[in-house]
């Protein structure tokens, strides 16, 4: 629809009245804004403050932080050794050779014949052997083999330290065979006594002496 | 002192040089002032819109292409600023059906005396009631659509109509009693 011819020229004069002014402010400053506008605006978009500023600073002093514990738990964290699965390995050739292979059925069979193997306790530890060794689990080892400190285990295994070697830390596996070590059942078993000799002992005042 | 081209206007104020920053304000802060007069309620009112427009338009100089002239890009960012800081008035577009001009307290003997100069027409302006002054200016003046200002007014077509049919009324009374006075 098209405009009125009064409206049409009630526009004009606004549009060129508004459009047409100089470019230059008009002398009694009604078209000029006041200095505080800009004040305003420069302090606006004045660009962030240059260096450290406390932000900055607590943030790069937490990461420090953050790194340091890091390394810290890194270095102090028990250091998962290579297990005895090595000094397993370099056992082989000997377990293949030893002639004490005869003797891994003996923790079977002591049960049933303490009665008449009064000396276990004598064997040496150190000629246990058993051939498949290779692969059984530490924790079924005999107590001479799994103890490192035992001097007899240490020769049979031929996994003698080196002198001024450390030891391992206490890591789990460790702490597993100590565990292990002091299980009932890995507990050498005590020489049963000789019933036959204390049965002999006391009938023997009972018999009467023939002469 | 030599007035820098829009490009170095623009490359200065994304460099961040102040020198730049204030030369562009010199160059452009009394067209832009008086268009937003226009806009306004007052004077007071149009300064602080001249400064949201200017920190738009410092922070906004990133996505000047190029393309047109500088001043129409700053004058789109000023108009925009002016009808952000209308459509927050209560006021705004509210029932003007009891608006009369001659019971406001705007004529003065001095006013009608006047030639019908910018500064006259202002004071016209700037009595209307808010939606009509924004509708008027956006049609009669800057040459939107009614469907651009209704988009631009979050308001209908008719209503952007209505309101520039009752603006032109209460104008025409004005300036008829003013030239007969």
């Amino acid at each position: 629809m098209e405009d009125p011819q009064e409206y049409k020229s009630l526009d004009d004069l606004f549009r060129k009245t508004f459009e047409e002014l100089p470019e230059s402010p008009s002398p009694s400053g009604w078209d000029a804004p006041s200095p505080r506008v800009w004040e305003q605006v420069q302090a606006n978009i004045k660009p962030p403050k240059s260096g450290w500023t406390t932000q900055s600073l607590l943030l790069v002093a937490g990461m420090a932080v953050v790194l340091l514990l890091g390394l810290y738990w890194a270095l102090t964290r028990p250091v998962l050794p290579d297990t005895d699965v090595q000094p397993v390995a370099t056992e082989q050739p000997a377990v293949a050779t030893t002639p004490a292979m005869t003797r891994t059925e003996a923790p079977v069979e002591a049960p049933t014949a303490t009665a008449v193997m009064p000396a276990r306790p004598t064997a040496p530890a150190p000629q246990i052997r058993r051939p498949d060794s290779r692969t059984q689990p530490t924790s079924l080892r005999p107590e001479a083999e799994q103890h490192p400190d035992a001097p007899g285990a240490r020769q049979a295994t031929g996994s003698i330290p080196l002198p001024g070697s450390a030891q391992a830390p206490n890591t789990t596996i460790r702490r597993q065979m100590e565990e292990l070590r002091h299980a009932p059942w890995a507990q050498p078993l005590a020489p049963l006594p000789n019933i036959l000799m204390i049965l002999r002992e006391k009938s023997a005042p009972s018999l009467p002496h023939g002469g | 002192m030599q007035q820098l081209t829009d490009q170095e206007l623009v490359q200065g104020v994304l460099q961040g040089s102040p020198t730049h920053q204030s030369a562009l304000y010199r160059q452009y802060s009394t067209p832009m002032f008086r268009v937003l007069l226009r806009f306004a309620r007052d004077r007071a009112e149009a300064e602080d819109m001249l400064q949201d427009g200017f920190i738009r338009v410092f922070r906004d100089m990133g996505q000047f292409r190029g393309e047109g002239a500088l001043g129409g890009w700053i004058r789109r960012i000023m108009v925009n600023t002016a009808l952000s800081h209308l459509r927050k008035q209560r006021d705004f577009l509210r029932d003007t059906s009891d608006f009369s001009p001659f019971e406001n307290a705007f004529r003065t003997d001095e006013d009608f005396a006047s030639n019908m100069d910018a500064e006259t027409l202002l004071k016209y302006l700037q009595r209307l009631p808010p939606g009509y002054r924004a509708v008027f200016n956006l049609y009669a003046i800057d040459g939107f659509s009614h469907e651009e200002i209704a988009e631009q007014l979050g308001i209908s077509i008719g209503t952007s109509k209505s309101q520039l049919f009752k603006a032109r009324e209460y104008l025409k009374r004005i300036l008829d009693k003013s030239f007969i006075t």
